[in-house]
């Protein structure tokens, strides 16, 4: 992150800051994204993940910091003289010009001939299937169609980095996942680095290679969607990302290699020592719902509850229960898995917690 | 089908409820200007007025110059003419000079923060509550000879002598200018007000300067905007009489004038005033139409 210089890293941003008036928009963001990567900003709203992509885009101007496109510093170029492309939220297709108009915009201010601009626009409309649409006016298309031609447009010129500011979240659920399939093959074969902006988890599970999860303003963390996933480095993540668990803990005990946390004045969990805890130290302990096995009660079990609610979900039931010091806990049983018993509002269950894939969340 | 549903359920309702606006339009829209297209056909009475008898007289009196006592063979009568070509001139200039100046400020207004907007809009129209004629003598007073301009301008040493601008085009088309200017801004504004600015965003990200941005991305997206002001202030410019009548001389007389004079005093000649504003009202009619036809071609093109 601190050599910007290196050959395969696409941007580079180092302790970036933004405010607005008294407004931190970010604070101290520092990451590199690598060329050819998919590479998700997520986060909810007004957790400065736009402002990060207008940054790059070059519509907002940082407070402090640099920001770097392939080593060079472009924290004081306009947005217009940026190798860069982006898809807005709203497309913002201009719906004066035909959609072979709105594709060739970019290359016809790049200078580019006429002859090679009309076999360009030709090109990118076949890569997103519009090619009979190409005299329409953005106006006369769907959803789905605009949204292609926003992204034939901002690709079209060829950038280095292509920036996407929640292209999906304006589609329906069925046009939205087929979409996510589309883009990252588009950006596979085109080999440009993808920013991706989502408050969609799912989105961001599915699609990037690496994902920063952001929040106030602040890179909470920066990994593959199995690391955050798995390996959540704090409360916030842990939260955010997939259900969880998140149970107010004490460290009881603690090595090198595990901890051994209080889940209820009886039942302690020992999990991997991941963030070098020490005995004493106050946090979450975060268990995922699917982690969590449940079984008959009585049958050889550590740990009991009550089962409070039930809902079915498809391919899983989630079950909530409540151990006997009132603690809430949810559960996500496969209705494929034969092994799991049937359960009731109201029956008493065993709780079997896969140990080693909890993590205790240490508060600061 | 909507209208269908309407007629049947709320039919009586909706003529009621429509009745006001068919009164306004009639009274105040289609019986003036019929009477004026009635009266234009009628004979001049020497003390004003007009005598009820079917007659071309005003129209061939425009037109036409059949000597003193109208027994010449007929030759092209110019005067009325030109001050028709001039008043077309003086009223595009006008709406040329309110583009220029009235776009910016538009535009400047409608990029203020919500509050501040309203002030500046509110700025704009402060001026209109005080009368237009009052305005316009205050303008004369401005830029007289030995007025405030001239004063100010010798003080300060940039001129040694009084510049002439009273009686000249210069005052008319300030005049105009003055008169006319919120018309420019406020639909200007209006479009500018609604532009999407991420378009504008957009022509940058690919690449388009501030001015290439301007010219092919903003000015198409608020062209209605330009258009109604264009017409909101070449319409009652070319009709204009109190600019041209007191800041104006002779050489700058408008149709508004010439229409005015028809009707005030004994002096004056109804059917003939009728006349030039009917010959006005089509010319803006026309001007109109062609203006709506090249629209729609171009709707229907795209």
């Amino acid at each position: 992150m601190t050599e910007p210089q290196q050959a395969n890293v696409a941007v580079a941003a180092n302790s970036l800051f933004k405010n607005y008036g008294s407004v931190e928009a970010l604070k101290d963001v520092s990451l590199s994204i690598n060329d050819n990567e998919f590479f998700t900003l997520l986060g909810p709203s007004g957790c400065g993940k736009t402002t990060l992509l207008r940054i790059i885009a070059g519509f907002e101007a940082i407070t402090a910091g640099t920001l770097f496109l392939h080593g060079k510093n472009i924290a004081d170029l306009p947005a217009n003289k940026r190798p860069v492309n982006t898809v807005f939220q709203h497309y913002s297709l201009f719906p004066h010009m035909s959609v072979a108009d709105n594709v060739g915009f970019g290359l016809e201010m790049q200078g580019k001939d006429k002859k090679q601009i009309i076999q360009r626009t030709k090109e990118m409309l076949e890569l997103v299937q519009l090619g009979e649409y190409a005299q329409r006016k953005p106006g006369q298309l769907s959803g789905g169609q605009q949204q292609r031609v926003a992204l034939a447009r901002a690709l079209a010129p060829q950038p280095e980095v292509l920036l996407l500011d929640e292209p999906l979240s304006a589609l329906d659920l069925k046009l939205r996942k087929a979409m996510r399939l589309e883009l990252k093959q588009i950006q596979e074969n085109a080999g440009i680095t993808f920013i991706f902006v989502t408050h969609d988890q799912e989105e961001a599970l599915t699609m990037s290679d690496r994902i920063a999860v952001m929040s106030q303003g602040e890179l909470q963390q920066l990994g593959t969607a199995t690391q955050i996933y798995q390996e959540p480095k704090n409360r916030f993540v842990a939260d955010f990302i997939g259900e969880s668990n998140l149970i107010t803990t004490t460290v009881l005990n603690a090595d090198s290699n595990s901890i051994q946390c209080k889940l209820s004045d009886s039942v302690s969990i020992t999990t991997p020592n991941m963030q070098g805890a020490v005995q004493g130290d106050q946090g979450a302990l975060c268990i995922r719902p699917e982690r969590i096995r449940l079984s008959n009660a009585g049958e050889n079990t550590k740990l009991e509850g009550v089962v409070d609610g039930i809902m079915y979900l498809g391919t899983d039931t989630q079950v909530m229960l409540k151990l006997d010091d009132q603690q809430t806990l949810s559960v996500r049983t496969q209705n494929a898995d034969n092994n799991t018993p049937v359960v009731e509002v109201g029956q008493r269950v065993g709780l079997h917690i896969d140990e080693s894939s909890c993590r205790f969340l240490s508060e600061s | 089908m909507s209208g269908l549903v309407e007629k049947s359920s709320f039919g009586g309702l909706r003529t009621r409820l429509l009745l006001p606006a068919w009164f306004t339009i009639g009274f105040f829209l289609v019986i003036p200007v019929l009477t004026m297209l009635v009266y234009s056909f009628l004979t001049k009475e020497f003390r004003g007025g007009v005598l009820w008898e079917f007659s071309l007289a005003a129209y061939d009196q425009f037109f036409f110059d059949r000597g003193l006592f109208g027994d010449e063979p007929p030759k092209i009568e110019w005067t009325y003419i030109t001050i028709f070509w001039r008043s077309i001139v003086q009223a595009a200039v006008a709406t040329l000079i309110c583009l220029f100046i009235g776009f910016p400020t538009a535009y400047f207004i409608a990029t203020r923060s919500p509050q501040t907007r309203n002030l500046w809009l509110f700025l704009i129209t402060v001026p209109y509550w005080v009368n237009l004629l009052i305005r316009t003598v205050s303008m004369k007073f401005l830029i007289r000879d030995t007025g405030p301009l001239n004063h100010w301008l010798m003080q300060t040493g940039l001129i040694d002598s009084p510049i002439h601008m009273i009686n000249t085009n210069f005052a008319v088309q300030l005049g105009l200018f003055y008169s006319y200017l919120p018309f420019m801004v406020l639909p200007i504004y209006a479009s500018v007000e609604r532009y999407n600015f991420s378009l504008s965003e957009a022509s940058a990200d690919l690449y388009a300067g501030r001015w290439t941005t301007l010219r092919r991305i903003v000015l198409p997206s608020v062209k209605p905007g330009i258009i109604a002001g264009c017409i909101l202030v070449f319409v009652p410019s070319l009709g204009a009489f109190l600019a041209p009548d007191l800041l104006g001389g002779a050489k700058t007389f408008m149709i508004g004038t010439l229409i005015e004079e028809q009707f005030k005093g004994a002096a004056g000649n109804w059917p003939f005033g009728a006349a030039a504003s009917m010959l006005l009202l089509t010319l803006v009619m026309v001007v109109l139409l062609f203006y709506a036809r090249s629209h729609s071609k171009q709707a229907l093109h795209h």
